[in-house]
């Protein structure tokens, strides 16, 4: 499913409570901007980062919503996210963006094996 | 073959993320926060991965713990064998 030599880029973290999303994003998009395939899993307060309806917060600091709409362009298209931490979001994938890839709960670990590299926010 | 290395309590959502992520060749290390493990032997992971876990010693007597974790018969490494560690496993990922 993952090419071996893939980077995989946890991000645990949801937008404006800290940088952590922002530079897990960062991260990736420099690794796919040297060619490296790069796959993004979501877990739990990370899947904030996917909702389509953010703005730049109330203080205008710089919003990470345009960087996941630019995943894209780097050819970022795995956004993998386990339905069971959906779920107990009580979150459904009509209000994420789209293009996220929904996977079983018990894949997560096969996921982390197949990467050879991992970063995890 | 990935070791794991959690640095929060074992209530903490990185732990509840860490235990979705293990594989079974994996190892886990606890380290930091995440010695308080040691005050409950019924902690899911204790059996989820029972010979591939261990609470690193320095931090539990730093944190007062150590006799604890010897009362409840939990494994424990020090430093050097937490060097070990990364080199018997290919990949590290860090839950903190």
């Amino acid at each position: 499913m993952a090419t071996p030599d893939a980077l995989l880029v946890i991000l645990r973290h949801a937008p404006h409570s800290s940088n952590w999303l922002r530079e897990g994003l960062d991260a990736a998009l420099v690794a796919a901007a040297f060619g490296q395939p790069v796959h993004l899993l979501f877990m739990g307060q990370g899947i904030m980062a996917l909702l389509k309806e953010q703005g730049s917060g109330a203080l205008g600091q710089k919003a990470t919503l345009p960087t996941i709409d630019m995943l894209e362009m780097y050819d970022i298209d795995k956004l993998w996210v386990a339905e069971g931490a959906l779920q107990r979001m009580h979150l459904s994938t009509d209000s994420l963006v789209d293009g996220v890839s929904l996977i079983e709960d018990q894949e997560i670990s096969g996921l982390l094996q197949q990467h050879a590299k991992i970063l995890n926010f | 073959m990935i070791l794991h290395i959690l640095t929060k309590a074992p209530d903490s959502s990185a732990s509840t993320q860490m235990q979705q992520a293990i594989g079974d060749q994996d190892a886990v290390l606890l380290i930091e926060e995440a010695v308080t493990a040691a005050l409950d032997p019924s902690w899911a992971a204790w059996q989820q991965c029972h010979t591939r876990i261990f609470l690193l010693s320095e931090d539990l007597i730093a944190r007062g713990l150590a006799s604890i974790a010897a009362g409840n018969g939990l494994p424990t490494l020090e430093m050097d064998g937490f060097v070990a560690l990364t080199e018997q496993y290919e990949k590290t990922v860090t839950w903190y």
